[in-house]
């Protein structure tokens, strides 16, 4: 069976396909007759599964609860049934993971990978979305597919100060409409200064702010306005034409709750403000805590505990302080520091693009690296692998859809060929949305990259080659 | 003060030092209820250890005497203290290139070291016990490493010094070198090598002149640069040539040839390319971190490479480097068994086999009567992703506590 594996072929072919483009209308024909066959140069075509089984060996359905030899049968995208005797259907594709270790997609809850570039040059860009970005063959998606993420949020990254809506998507798909899961998912905000003063930051997101509230009442006004006059004859319009003024509508929609912020605090200093911006406009917010939050945890933990605000933490999970005096360093993990104080919190992984990433160390983007790390510091393994599956899934809001498997839920499941904190274990299948977007046995990158080499067969390389 | 003085000098205050430390008596140590692993092979249970003054006195079925202190270590992991054969632990980036010269084999990184750094508690957290510092990439000819515990009192902590030389080919030594051009030369960097030609000769030259040295009938004091070339000529320091890229590999292996030199292949990141050369000529290996990315010279490195070099029965250890990636290095051992290495194969690459290359096997690098009690207890088994150092001993001497985090 042909199965659609791996994502569009390449990023030249990509281009190719865009520089056509503008070649009308001169070449107009030409443009066309091309433009049909590029499904064919991008690769196989997506086709939807109809049935599919998993003959799993052991199956973690959430972390903290696994099942031995069971079947998982998957249909129109949806988990069926769970379960020892289930009766495979004739047509249905089965994967044989009797040997292998089957659990959830990981979710990354918090990331700006995949993206042409992650920050407009302005501050404040709420009208702006990730969807006018996502690069379909940008290999971060790859290498999303390599390390068992069926679902990734991508958002504005952390340099504007009100950086536009984020949107969720599965790592496989020729355009981003058929990546995308929910869209749009946030707001990004950031309160890291990056231009100038943190007050100076901070006044820049209160201005916006304060402005979308005073647009949307004067919008109000006027058009109570109108209706007074429409009542009184005033007017000869019949309907009222103005529209709210589109640049400033996502943070009208969010001071109106229609949407979720997501605010990445930099650091312990700013705790302080993303509290106090939190009071004043009362917006649903989700916190990203970078740097030394974990500093500030006594003052985060009672607020966040009264508002129910879900936590996302950096992908640095061990940070070395250096003391200013004595130039002494210690280590520390910010997820121990938040799990100690009752916290609940989804992980990340950096977003790595390129040969392996942007980062020296693949290993980065791996998110049972980045659990090894934490349990390493006291972490359990299940309130790790939580941090990757349930929690990440909670703070989407897709609880319902993903993140565990169970019955109903929709299909995305990875199987690995050895439990996850094995140093052998890596994804053998991944399936997203009852697809099975990625295997490794025919990883084109994974056969690049192994094996006994005769000759040099690419002339890529850095500087000397 | 002239060089010779200088070294009778350093080595009296290390003697001096040495016996200084020795002679405090300590209980003896039973370790029992671990799995134990030796240094090759898997995993064992039912072994224990005893420990007297610092040293392994007994390994097997051992049953402790009522004056020995017993450590209950059951469903613990025992390993012998991790050995990483290339660090720049102690050194600040910017101590670790002599940049006055290109080839400056009498330098010594033994005199550039702060013991005291974190670095070195950080490395001891991570379960390594003994450390390979050697000079930076940078120059030619690097100069002299020094081998390291990497815990205990100071004065205990010279295990060697001076027993390998660095040797680096490739593209890093001429960087930021340029030719002069229209004239006369302008900045310092206006100099040789530029290229991989011109490192190479840079090298050539420095073992002509030793050999010249060498077959001259006039006797004079050599200076100190020539004694060391000398010495690796005869094979008394180990001449480490760091070669990245498969050319550079080759020619590591030319170069070796060429001079009757014994060598230890340092990076070795395009291995791949040249299994049937490295098998051939029979020098060991020190794989550069096996989970970098990006590496320099344009070096593509490989997830299997570890397991092609063990298929071909090409001796071989496992290290760090020098900033390439921040993983310990127990997890660099993981990362092989990834792209295929078995797991006692990958627990050899970090300690049994580099003690082994670096010539301190008498006295560390494996669980063995007469060695240094260098040993770490383990909180499951140590390649799981998890997985810690819940208690560090060096020379019988607890150093990092248990369950500390």
């Amino acid at each position: 069976m042909n199965l659609p594996i791996q994502g569009p072929s390449s990023k030249n072919q990509h281009r190719i396909f865009r520089s056509f483009n503008l070649l009308v209308p001169m070449n107009k024909l030409l443009a066309v007759s091309l433009l049909s066959l590029t499904p064919f140069l991008l690769g196989p075509a997506s086709k939807a599964q109809d049935q599919l089984a998993i003959r799993a060996g052991k199956v973690m359905l959430e972390p903290g609860s696994t099942l031995e030899n069971v079947t998982i049968l998957i249909k129109d995208g949806k988990i069926r049934e769970i379960g020892k005797d289930i009766q495979v259907p004739w047509n249905a594709r089965v994967i044989d993971a009797r040997k292998g270790y089957v659990m959830p997609a990981f979710v990354l809850a918090h990331g700006s990978g995949g993206m042409d570039r992650e920050n407009e040059s302005m501050p404040v860009t709420p009208f702006l979305s990730v969807m006018d970005s996502i690069n379909p063959v940008d290999t971060f998606f790859e290498n999303c597919r390599r390390a068992g993420y069926g679902v990734i949020h991508v958002v504005p990254g952390n340099a504007c100060a009100i950086g536009g809506t984020g949107g969720v998507f599965q790592p496989w798909g020729k355009t981003p409409e058929e990546m995308q899961i929910l869209e749009p998912s946030v707001l990004k905000i950031s309160l890291k200064p990056t231009r100038g003063s943190r007050a100076d930051h901070y006044r820049t997101i209160l201005t916006a702010l304060e402005d979308a509230k005073n647009a949307k009442s004067d919008f109000e006004r006027r058009k109570k306005e109108f209706e007074e006059d429409k009542a009184n004859g005033a007017t000869t319009k019949k309907e009222f034409e103005e529209v709210l003024d589109p640049l400033k509508k996502p943070l009208v929609d969010l001071l109106e709750g229609k949407i979720r912020a997501m605010l990445y605090i930099p650091g312990a200093t700013d705790v302080p403000a993303a509290i106090r911006l939190c009071q004043r406009f009362r917006f649903p917010v989700t916190f990203v805590l970078g740097g030394d939050c974990y500093k500030a945890v006594k003052l985060l933990q009672p607020f966040v505990k009264l508002r129910g605000i879900p936590l996302v933490l950096d992908p640095n999970l061990e940070i070395i302080e250096t003391d200013p005096i004595t130039k002494d360093q210690k280590r520390v993990s910010p997820a121990r520091v938040f799990a100690d104080a009752g916290l609940r919190f989804a992980l990340t992984t950096p977003a790595t693009s390129g040969r392996w990433g942007r980062s020296s160390s693949p290993t980065l983007n791996y998110p049972t690296w980045q659990c090894g790390t934490a349990i390493r510091y006291g972490l359990s393994p299940e309130k790790a692998l939580e941090g990757f599956t349930t929690e990440a899934a909670a703070v989407l809001g897709l609880s319902r859809r993903v993140g565990k498997i169970q019955k109903g839920m929709e299909a995305f499941i990875q199987v690995r060929s050895a439990p996850p904190f094995e140093p052998e274990s890596v994804v053998t299948h991944l399936l997203a949305g009852g697809k099975l977007i990625y295997q490794r046995s025919k990883d084109p990158r994974v056969k690049a990259l192994t094996g006994v080499k005769g000759s040099r067969t690419s002339a890529g390389g850095g500087r000397g080659k | 003060m002239n060089t010779q003085a200088q070294q009778w000098l350093l080595s009296g205050l290390f003697a001096t030092l040495l016996c200084a430390s020795g002679g405090a008596q300590e209980k003896p140590i039973v370790i029992q209820g671990a799995q134990v692993f030796t240094g090759e092979g898997g995993f064992t249970k039912g072994i224990s250890v005893r420990i007297v003054d610092g040293k392994i006195q007994a390994v097997g079925k051992v049953e402790p005497l009522p004056s020995d202190q017993v450590i209950d270590a059951s469903g613990l992991f025992l390993t012998p203290g991790l050995v990483d054969a290339n660090t720049a632990l102690g050194l600040p980036s910017d101590q670790e290139n002599e940049q006055s010269e290109e080839v400056t084999p009498a330098i010594q990184v033994k005199d550039a070291i702060d013991l005291k750094s974190p670095a070195f508690r950080f490395a001891l957290e991570n379960g390594v016990t003994t450390a390979c510092v050697s000079p930076g990439g940078y120059n030619v000819i690097g100069g002299l490493d020094a081998i390291l515990k990497t815990g205990g009192p100071l004065q205990e902590r010279l295990l060697k010094s001076g027993s390998g030389l660095r040797v680096t080919l490739g593209t890093l030594p001429g960087y930021g070198n340029r030719p002069p051009r229209w004239g006369k030369p302008t900045s310092l960097y206006n100099r040789r090598p530029t290229t991989r030609m011109g490192t190479i000769w840079e090298i050539r030259r420095a073992f002509y002149k030793a050999m010249k040295y060498r077959d001259t009938k006039v006797r004079r004091e050599p200076d100190r640069g020539t004694k060391v070339l000398l010495g690796t000529l005869q094979g008394k320091i180990r001449c480490r040539m760091t070669a990245r890229a498969d050319q550079d590999i080759r020619t590591a292996l030319r170069l070796a040839r060429e001079f009757g030199l014994k060598i230890v292949i340092d990076g070795a990141s395009e291995a791949y390319f040249a299994l049937d050369q490295l098998e051939k000529a029979g020098f060991p290996v020190l794989l550069t971190a096996p989970s970098a990315s990006l590496v320099p010279d344009g070096a593509t490195p490989h997830l299997d490479t570890a397991t092609l070099l063990a298929k071909k029965g090409i001796r071989f250890a496992i290290q760090t480097g020098r900033g390439i990636t921040r993983l310990p290095l127990i997890q660099e051992a993981a990362f092989t068994v990834r792209g295929g290495l078995s797991r006692e194969q990958a627990l050899a690459a970090v300690t049994s086999v580099p003690a082994d290359i670096l010539g301190i096997a008498d006295r560390v690098g494996s669980i063995k009567k007469g060695l240094d009690a260098d040993l770490v207890l383990w909180s499951g088994h140590p390649l799981s992703l998890g997985s810690h150092p819940v208690r560090v001993l060096i020379s019988g001497r607890t150093v990092q506590g248990e369950a500390k985090r």
